[in-house]
């Protein structure tokens, strides 16, 4: 459940937060916005993710306020915890996009007249991201049980890990241009979307609060670094 | 015939898949290897590239041959220009995106994807493009880069590391050694599971 925003204002909330991240500088600014980022997911029913989010957050916000800009030991230098967050930003944007069913990632592509060359392996992207983890641990598992992950051999390794990897991608590659085939989506003809891509009053809503909480900081961060 | 040949050489929804899918793996094989390795200062800033050209070498190399056809340089580093514009800043995406040109351009010719140190010249070029943004941003874009709230600390040891002709230099020759190595151990498992099997012609 969770209120559903148009492809429109998911891309204008990245674009902003894009702006924001490339400016943004005074701490607490970064962490209030993590703050509203978190709320930003919550109201689009990403609740597991934001508590994900939010634990994340709140552990590198920790270190960062334990380490008093010194970092943690040398192996969690400033830099580090500063990109960590700075790229937690850009991910919790990116969510409700990278969560979209692929359908609504073709029929925006189509709205959008992008050329195919790009659409199609973004589409195929976006819909192959949350298996990786799966497809990666499967494999990892069984090498386990067979014993073949060594330290003593990480040629041998690399080639055991890589070999299945590309094996089932590239069959899951064919599956899925096979399944997206034969549903027409290389017909040249219009094509029409279970999903209507509308642009609804809440994306209005939504991307006036957007551009607000975005000029907002600007001001502030501006206030904050004089 | 030569209707045949005209769709050969078109890019399909399966090559458009194929990209679509090692490219998210060479994504995410990258951010786990950059977290696992982003703890060391040094390591990342002369050696990170140099690492990503070996391991993610089989993917790209892979993905290339399957394809076969002209576009998965391009389309790759297009992919990088965005995910680089989204996490350090607009002021990368020309950086990946002339990268990408130069790196499609190098593969010019008939049946330049089959060939082994075609591919390996395209993915050298990607590889020092990753190595070389982070000296970019010292070299190019330094007030853009200073304007993304950096911390006084990366930005000294990346100018202290960039400019100093010695680190760059180890970099670059790092990263395409790295990279040449990797497109080879890639072309032994192409021979060796890969075009045994058919995968790949």
């Amino acid at each position: 459940m969770g209120i559903k925003f148009d492809f429109r204002t998911k891309l204008l909330v990245i674009v902003l937060m894009m702006s924001l991240v490339a400016v943004l500088t005074s701490d607490i600014l970064i962490y209030t916005l993590l703050g509203l980022l978190c709320i930003y997911l919550l109201i689009q029913g990403f609740y597991r993710q934001t508590v994900k989010y939010f634990v994340v957050c709140c552990v590198f916000i920790v270190l960062r306020l334990y380490s008093d800009g010194n970092g943690v030991t040398f192996l969690m230098p400033e830099m580090f915890l500063f990109m960590i967050l700075r790229i937690l930003m850009m991910v919790m944007a990116a969510q409700p996009v990278l969560g979209m069913p692929p359908g609504e990632v073709v029929a925006v592509f189509k709205k959008i007249h992008a050329p195919n060359g790009i659409a199609l392996p973004v589409t195929f992207t976006l819909r192959f991201f949350p298996t990786i983890r799966s497809e990666f641990s499967d494999v990892f598992a069984s090498l386990r049980l067979r014993k073949l992950l060594s330290w003593r051999h990480p040629l041998d390794a690399m080639e055991y890990i890589v070999t299945p990897v590309i094996f089932r991608s590239s069959r899951i590659a064919e599956e899925l241009a096979a399944s997206a085939e034969s549903r027409g989506i290389s017909n040249p003809g219009v094509h029409s979307c279970r999903r209507k891509l509308l642009f609804r009053k809440r994306d209005w809503i939504m991307c006036v609060a957007a551009i607000a909480v975005t000029v907002m900081y600007f001001v502030l961060e501006r206030t904050v670094a004089v | 015939m030569e209707k045949e040949k005209s769709v050969s050489t078109k890019f399909s929804v399966k090559d458009a898949a194929t990209i679509g899918i090692f490219c998210a793996i060479m994504f995410v094989v990258f951010m786990a290897y950059s977290m696992l390795t982003g703890a060391s200062l040094f390591y990342s800033m002369i050696f990170n590239a140099a690492g990503a050209g070996f391991i993610l070498a089989p993917f790209y190399v892979y993905m290339s041959m399957k394809v076969g056809k002209h576009g998965p340089a391009l389309v790759y580093n297009i992919m990088w220009a965005v995910i680089a514009g989204l996490m350090m800043g607009p002021f990368m995406i020309p950086w990946f995106l002339g990268g990408g040109i130069i790196a499609e351009l190098s593969m010019w010719g008939k049946d330049s994807y089959h060939d082994i140190k075609r591919v390996s010249v395209s993915w050298v070029i990607t590889a020092l493009v990753r190595a070389a943004h982070g000296m970019s941003e010292i070299w190019f874009f330094k007030d853009a880069f200073l304007a993304t709230g950096v911390s006084e600390e990366q930005v000294q040891i990346q100018t202290q590391y960039y400019t100093d002709p010695k680190w760059v230099l180890l970099s670059l020759v790092a990263t395409a050694v790295l990279a040449v190595l990797g497109c080879m151990i890639s072309n032994k498992l192409i021979v060796k599971h890969f075009r045994k099997s058919g995968a790949i012609r």
